[in-house]
């Protein structure tokens, strides 16, 4: 019987040594970020086009610039982490047959630019639709840019599984150089918790109509935290809008910031509050001028004062269609101008000619943005 | 019965006592020695019977996915060993124990979880090709029913979705091929790669590759380091992930 040979002779032990060093830089790379959730401080935007793409006519004085929290496409079905919420993924029918209803409203309104949030682009909970792209693809707008919220192959939690989520920018005129900026995380979160935990971005980006070269920021600010984190989000956005301004760029700016505007009349004891909901129920006491900065440098879709005179009208949000819009969180700004009285929050029929509550737990907020 | 019947079946029988059992022998055709029982932190207990027979079973997860397998080496010529293993598993109390809100749930907890039963037929050859170095092919073929109203989603990973996936499709196939031998002392390698074939129009396929290092302490400690470099199509994409292997076996 002969002596087994070790496999230590000179070409196998160079190819074992390789296959080892190989098997050791993946191991290091799976291992520092096994669930792919973390994102760079700066990273391009993913970019989108339409199936087909719809002719865009040059515009002549304005663009109709839109904002619209979309709650992933799942209309009025609560999740686990929704006040008595039950479900935890939805059929590809579901997510299909909402995002209709979104395709519906959107082309109603034909925006020439639309800030999204809560777009899932492949996500288990809804059936892994890219949300950008068959929206792209079932309205008017041509070209889109999404920045990653919240990204995970798995959470391993809820059943959630892989999520991709974020925020989207869609438009009939092409994007550049759209980038995710990086947004901080709630300091009052284990890291265990932050690592699955959303990341929250501003989407920058720019884009050519005719012969205007025209700035957007979009962000969704921190919506559940025990720190300031939102106050930073919100700052943070001033500050890149402050940047854009002085260097010259005409900006629209906007997104769902989840604070209320100065001089709401209710900040706690919403219609819509939970008696035992996953979170606690929202107060936005001590946020009151989170929006200052904003508010006194550039210009809002819906004027504060009108605002201040009665909050009804400009409500975006709920978390219980039965109670209806009870505060408002979506916010478009720029520092050019809207054209005066072009404001509007799309609350229902004779508010936007369309029934929105439906849709989401957001109402969408639009305005006529003057081109410079 | 031919002379050439006569010739082979007396070289099957002959050649038989001798390779048909092997200790440290899984994933190969060989069975374990009759009455020596091999366990592991992680991996199967499996336990000779004689004749060419082994039991097996995964303790750990028994009590939430009752599993079974019978190994039996059919066929002897030569060097060359084919054995079949037909493994029973009732992954059902896994899946309901998956489904459940906060940590740990790998599944809506809203999932209705019926009663699967899969049964997993493989067959495997051994053959050595001397020096201590033996290679060993698979082919199998999973078959999985389910009683009861479903509503389960899939665990979208690599390594758990192509072994799930005929939970939900119903069949799966499976087919590698494994080398393994001494490579110093008491050191032994085990390198394989795995293909698993799903019949979803969303995930066809998945692979796997393994490569293993074993120290062998007498006959009855084993200490085993490796990795699995896994990739999988999935019913959103495709994934591939670099995962570390390590297990503590003892035999008696």
């Amino acid at each position: 019987m002969p002596r087994p040979r070790p496999l230590w002779s000179r070409p196998t032990r160079i190819l074992r040594g390789g296959v080892g060093i190989l098997f050791g830089l993946l191991a290091a790379c799976s291992l520092t970020d096994p669930f792919h959730t973390d994102f760079d401080a700066i990273e391009p935007a993913v970019m989108y086009q339409a199936a087909h793409l719809t002719p865009a006519a040059a515009p002549t004085d304005s663009l109709l610039v839109m904002t619209y929290n979309i709650k992933f496409g799942s209309a009025r079905v609560r999740f686990f982490f929704e006040c008595e919420g039950t479900r935890g993924v939805m059929s590809d029918d579901e997510v299909i047959g909402n995002l209709a209803g979104l395709a519906g409203k959107i082309n109603q309104v034909q925006p020439d630019v639309l800030l999204l949030q809560e777009v899932d682009v492949g996500s288990k909970r809804t059936a892994y639709v890219d949300q950008v792209q068959w929206l792209l693809d079932h309205t008017h707008l041509n070209y889109g840019a999404y920045a990653s919220q919240w990204r995970a192959d798995f959470v391993p939690t809820d059943g959630v599984g892989r999520v991709d989520s974020g925020n989207a920018v869609l438009s009939r005129w092409p994007i550049h150089e759209a980038e995710r900026l990086a947004l901080a995380q709630s300091r009052a979160n284990s890291a265990v918790v932050n690592y699955f935990y959303l990341k929250r971005n501003i989407l920058r980006g720019h884009l050519s109509v005719g012969e205007h070269d025209l700035w957007f920021l979009a962000m969704h600010a921190e919506a559940f935290s025990d720190d300031d984190i939102r106050k930073e989000h919100i700052a943070m956005f001033s500050q890149l809008l402050t940047e854009l301004d002085a260097e010259g760029a005409h900006v629209v700016a906007g997104g769902d910031f989840n604070t209320i505007p100065p001089g709401s009349k209710r900040l706690s004891g919403f219609p819509d509050d939970c008696a035992d909901g996953r979170y606690d129920n929202d107060d936005y006491a001590g946020e009151e001028h989170y929006l200052d900065t904003l508010y006194a440098g550039f210009s809002e879709a819906i004027s504060l004062p009108a605002y201040q005179a009665d909050n009804t009208p400009y409500f975006s949000f709920t978390g219980d269609a039965a109670s209806g819009w009870n505060r408002r969180l979506d916010y478009l700004f720029t520092n050019g101008s809207f054209v005066v009285g072009s404001g509007l929050v799309h609350q229902d029929l004779t508010q936007g000619g369309y029934d929105t509550l439906p849709l989401s737990d957001h109402a969408p907020v639009s305005a006529q943005w003057v081109l410079p | 019965m031919s002379l050439l019947g006569c010739v082979l079946a007396t070289v099957v029988v002959a050649q038989a006592e001798a390779y048909k059992t092997g200790t440290w022998s899984a994933a190969t055709a060989y069975v374990t020695p009759e009455n020596r029982v091999e366990t592991g932190l992680f991996g199967a207990t499996r336990m000779g019977l004689g004749d060419g027979l082994e039991l097996s079973s995964h303790p750990l997860w028994f009590f939430v996915i009752p599993n079974v397998a019978v190994k039996r080496v059919d066929w002897v010529l030569g060097d060359a060993v084919l054995s079949s293993e037909h493994t029973l598993t009732y992954p059902t109390p896994l899946l309901k124990l998956l489904s459940r809100e906060g940590v740990g749930g790998l599944l809506p907890h809203e999932s209705r979880v019926p009663h699967i039963v899969a049964l997993t037929n493989e067959l495997l050859v051994t053959q050595p090709l001397g020096f201590g170095h033996a290679l060993t092919g698979w082919l199998g073929l999973t078959l999985a029913g389910a009683v009861g109203r479903a509503n389960v989603t899939t665990i979208d990973l690599p390594v758990v979705y192509p072994r799930m996936a005929a939970y939900y499709e119903h069949v799966t196939g499976n087919a590698g091929l494994s080398l393994a031998g001494p490579v110093w002392r008491k050191v032994t390698y085990r390198v394989d790669g795995e293909l698993f074939l799903i019949p979803n129009r969303q995930a066809t396929w998945a692979a796997e590759a393994d490569l293993e290092v074993s120290y062998t302490l007498g006959d009855t400690w084993q200490l085993m380091l490796g990795t699995k470099l896994a990739y999988s199509q999935l019913p959103y994409g495709s994934l591939t992930r670099l995962l570390p292997m390590l297990d503590v076996r003892y035999a008696f």
